[in-house]
């Protein structure tokens, strides 16, 4: 154990060079600016500099790339608090309280508890990447398609959290993302499926126009009916939180840490699901769950915290195994190589020191990140001072030029249009739209980890109950479906029983 | 005020006059080929390995042409979007695409995905990376050598466990061969890329690994794919020299321009890939980015690409026929 303090010591210490803290400084620059840029993600930004870090050396090289990981997640959220825009998909949670708490004057605090949540959950899971990457790599290989379809099917039944107003819109909403989620070549006979003859359709709806336009671009549609648009705040308020919200915030922050990081941990995980499963518990344990999606701050706290944490996480299989979980880490894992180290088993053993100056350029990137960022929340929450009428039309252009980023593409642009459209139906109807793009989300993972449960079971179905871990994780997700079930049947009895109450109003009567 | 109004009178004619030289140049563009910036289409992500590779060749590729190549990331449908641009670009030399074997080959095979292009519908450059599939398990494993997998396949229909990195991806098609070759059946589970069917092998759900040297760390190699054994892993025999010889399975990379670009214009640019491509500089560079480098230039490369075509014809036809 001292040997390895000495290590981490020595790791840190060199990641805190001056010429890697520069560079730890550029990479979040780099990275913040590409989380708010929508439609740009963080796999395409480390590819197109990775070519800059080839004289480098590998500690610079990996502290700037790592610090451009952690500045997009940032980035996001300040793009979803503000603008109501998801500059990444693991920050659609974000906007559900960080824009409204924005709306009433509190962009600052959202921005504030989001800054905070993530440093909080970048050192956590960055002290528990050092002291559980090993014994956490060989369970992470044990949860296979069989274990992956169980839990989805534990977040389709906690979909239902999202609901705004009615528990049939949700289980509407969800079964037309999930449909949604249908289109394009199936996974198995590579036929295409609801693609009219559309190539651009084979790999299905893209996601990140969907989202952009569900949110971003909907929201500018309903801002036009506003005649003189109320300017949202010209105060700027405190960066923390309200004293009676600490203790609650703080409650989120750990909870979603925790989520993050034990899900994170997972090879394959999308980072979203975390963030939601996070969001949904943080909404289960509030003793006011009204609140959420109406500014709650618990709800931008577990959001950002679990997203980080969830990238933290996701450094284990890619360090341990060699297993990179996400297309940015498949890239990062190509940076690792070209600079001579090969992630794996034996990366902990051959090349220790390499290891812990990795893990020492993580911390000092979510530090520097929580320095550049905290005290740049009141120039971020300046934005809002400028006149909608020209906001508006730098938000349009900006997620135009983010859907068509995406794959040089401009039916994706068309996608996003058509979206934001009918994301401003669904506004009109009080139908949540959350449950529609988490459904997007999970469908084809679902689809896909039932039929590679089937093909390498040879067709026995009875793998999902027969494995412990997946049979469990069945059993919650029926609990959870009988809970909102019934939850959602309350108020609606209440109502009916108020509506009625011949003998009260007969009371009144004279 | 006399200038100005000079100047007013000009200015039109000087416009005008830049225009109409402007009109000339393209008749002229051939013998000067070439004096614009090329676009080199990447029919997939940034930061893939075509990616990587194409952006290899676009920057060495500078220096040779004089002129800049832009590297335009086009990707979705497998690479069906990206190709499909370059069939439809005019065939001028200044629109290039990288094309991968055999993802290029199961687009136009598959006739559900309704391809806008064949394989006449592009002149081949060069052939720039080739990547062979090796067979590998586990160290605890009791197969030594192929010939005893081989065996057991056949031995237990329907029983061993494999995982592709997508449906006709290379570990799908040589899945496929060697079913053919042990005339059995594997239970083949479809993952999303290579680092997911890993996942799959190292956490013990598949019992034989269809990968490349990248993820060889701790495994037992037992055959590489290629026709013959790959400079960069001497050790590992070829499942040809073990008795297979229709165990072959190579992913390559090259670049094709639009059919009918004119024959001075096809030639320079096979020449200049073909010098940024054999440069031992260039191949160092590529190995750092854990690419190796196969050049098959010019005419071969054309032969190359109708040979692999061919080949991948009765797979594709295996692959679209319904299991057991």
């Amino acid at each position: 154990m001292d040997s390895t303090f000495g290590l981490w010591v020595q790791g840190i210490s060199a990641a805190l060079e001056p010429s890697n803290l520069l560079f730890a400084f550029v990479g979040c620059i780099i990275g913040t600016l590409v989380g708010v840029l929508p439609g740009l993600g963080p796999a395409a930004a480390m590819a197109i500099l990775i070519p800059f870090t080839y004289d480098l050396g590998p500690v610079p090289a990996i502290v700037m790339l790592s610090a451009i990981y952690f500045g997009t997640q940032y980035g996001g959220t300040i793009t979803s608090v503000l603008v109501n825009v998801p500059g990444e998909s693991t920050s659609v949670v974000t906007c559900l309280d960080g824009h409204p708490m924005a709306k009433s004057g509190r962009a600052g605090a959202a921005l504030g508890i989001a800054a905070i949540g993530s440093l909080f959950a970048g050192l956590v899971g960055t002290f528990l990447l050092m002291v559980l990457a090993l014994p956490l790599s060989s369970l992470a290989l044990r949860f296979g398609p069989v274990e992956m379809f169980a839990l989805l099917v534990v977040g389709l039944s906690l979909v239902m959290s999202f609901r705004g107003g009615s528990l049939l819109a949700a289980f509407a909403m969800t079964m037309i993302g999930l449909m949604l989620g249908l289109v394009g070549l199936d996974p198995v006979q590579g036929a295409p499926r609801f693609t009219f003859g559309n190539h651009n359709l084979f790999d299905g709806v893209q996601l990140v126009p969907v989202i952009m336009g569900l949110f971003g671009i909907s929201e500018l549609l309903a801002s036009l009916e506003e005649r003189s648009p109320q300017p949202i705040t010209r105060k700027i308020t405190s960066l923390l939180p309200f004293k009676e919200e600490r203790k609650d915030a703080a409650l989120a922050i750990t909870r979603g840490t925790g989520v993050g990081f034990a899900l994170g941990i997972i090879p394959g995980m999308a980072g979203i699901v975390p963030t939601f499963m996070a969001y949904a518990l943080e909404k289960r344990v509030s003793k006011h769950p009204e609140r959420f999606g109406h500014g709650a701050i618990e709800g931008v706290a577990s959001a950002e915290a679990s997203n980080n944490a969830h990238a933290q996480a996701s450094m284990v299989p890619l360090l341990t195994l060699g297993i990179p979980g996400t297309a940015t880490l498949a890239v990062m894992m190509g940076a690792f190589m070209i600079n001579g180290i090969t992630p794996g088993p034996f990366l902990f053993v051959d090349h220790p020191e390499i290891v812990w100056t990795v893990i020492g350029s993580f911390i000092v990137g979510n530090v520097v990140l929580f320095i550049l960022n905290f005290p740049l929340v009141h120039v971020w929450v300046q934005i809002l001072r400028i006149p909608s009428r020209y906001l508006h039309v730098a938000i349009l252009i900006f997620c135009l030029l983010g859907a068509f980023t995406l794959r040089n593409n401009t039916f994706d642009v068309m996608v996003m249009i058509a979206f934001g459209v009918l994301g401003y139906i669904f506004k009109k109807l009080d139908w949540p739209t959350v449950p529609l793009v988490i459904a997007i989300i999970l469908g084809p993972l679902l689809e896909r980890a039932l039929r590679q449960s089937l093909e390498l079971s040879d067709g026995d179905a009875s793998v999902f109950v027969t494995t412990p871990v997946s049979a469990g994780l069945l059993g919650l997700a029926f609990l959870v479906v009988a809970v909102s079930v019934l939850s959602g049947l309350r108020p609606v009895k209440r109502l009916s029983s108020r509506f009625s109450n011949p003998a009260g109003k007969a009371d009144q009567k004279p | 005020m006399q200038a100005l109004k000079t100047l007013r009178l000009i200015a039109p004619l000087a416009v005008s006059l830049a225009a109409m030289a402007l009109a000339i140049v393209p008749a002229s563009a051939q013998a000067e080929y070439p004096n614009q910036s090329i676009r080199l289409i990447v029919p997939f992500s940034a930061g893939g390995g075509t990616d990587l590779g194409a952006r290899l060749v676009a920057e060495d590729l500078e220096r040779t042409l004089g002129v800049s190549v832009v590297v335009e990331n086009l990707p979705g449908a497998g690479s069906q979007l990206g190709l499909t641009e370059l069939a439809n670009a005019p065939a001028d030399g200044y629109t290039i695409g990288a094309v991968n074997q055999p993802a290029f080959d199961t687009i136009i095979l598959v006739p559900e995905r309704q391809a806008a292009f064949d394989i006449d519908s592009f002149d081949y450059l060069i052939n720039h990376v080739a990547e062979p599939l090796i067979i590998a398990v586990l160290p605890e494993s009791p197969y030594q050598d192929l010939g005893q997998l081989v065996a057991d396949v056949a031995a237990r229909p329907g029983e061993l466990r494999v995982a592709t990195s997508g449906l006709l991806t290379p570990e799908h098609l040589a899945q496929l061969q060697l079913e053919r070759v042990a005339d059995s059946r594997l239970r083949i589970a479809h993952f999303n890329g290579a680092s997911e069917s890993m996942t799959q092998f190292r956490g013990g759900r598949t019992d034989i690994a269809f990968t490349t040297s990248s993820f060889l760390e701790g495994l037992r190699p037992l055959a590489i794919l290629s026709p013959e054994r790959s400079p960069a892993l001497p050790d590992i025999p070829t499942a040809v020299e073990q008795g297979y010889p229709d165990l072959v399975m190579v992913s390559t990379r090259g670049f094709a321009v639009p059919d009918g670009v004119p024959a001075p214009v096809l030639e320079k640019l096979r020449a200049a890939f073909a010098e940024v491509a054999s440069s031992p500089e260039h191949q160092a560079r590529a190995a750092a980015s854990n690419l190796s480098v196969e050049v098959i230039a010019g005419e071969d490369y054309d032969a190359y690409v109708r040979a692999n075509h061919e080949a991948a014809r009765p797979l594709v036809e295996l692959a679209q026929r319904p299991r057991n």
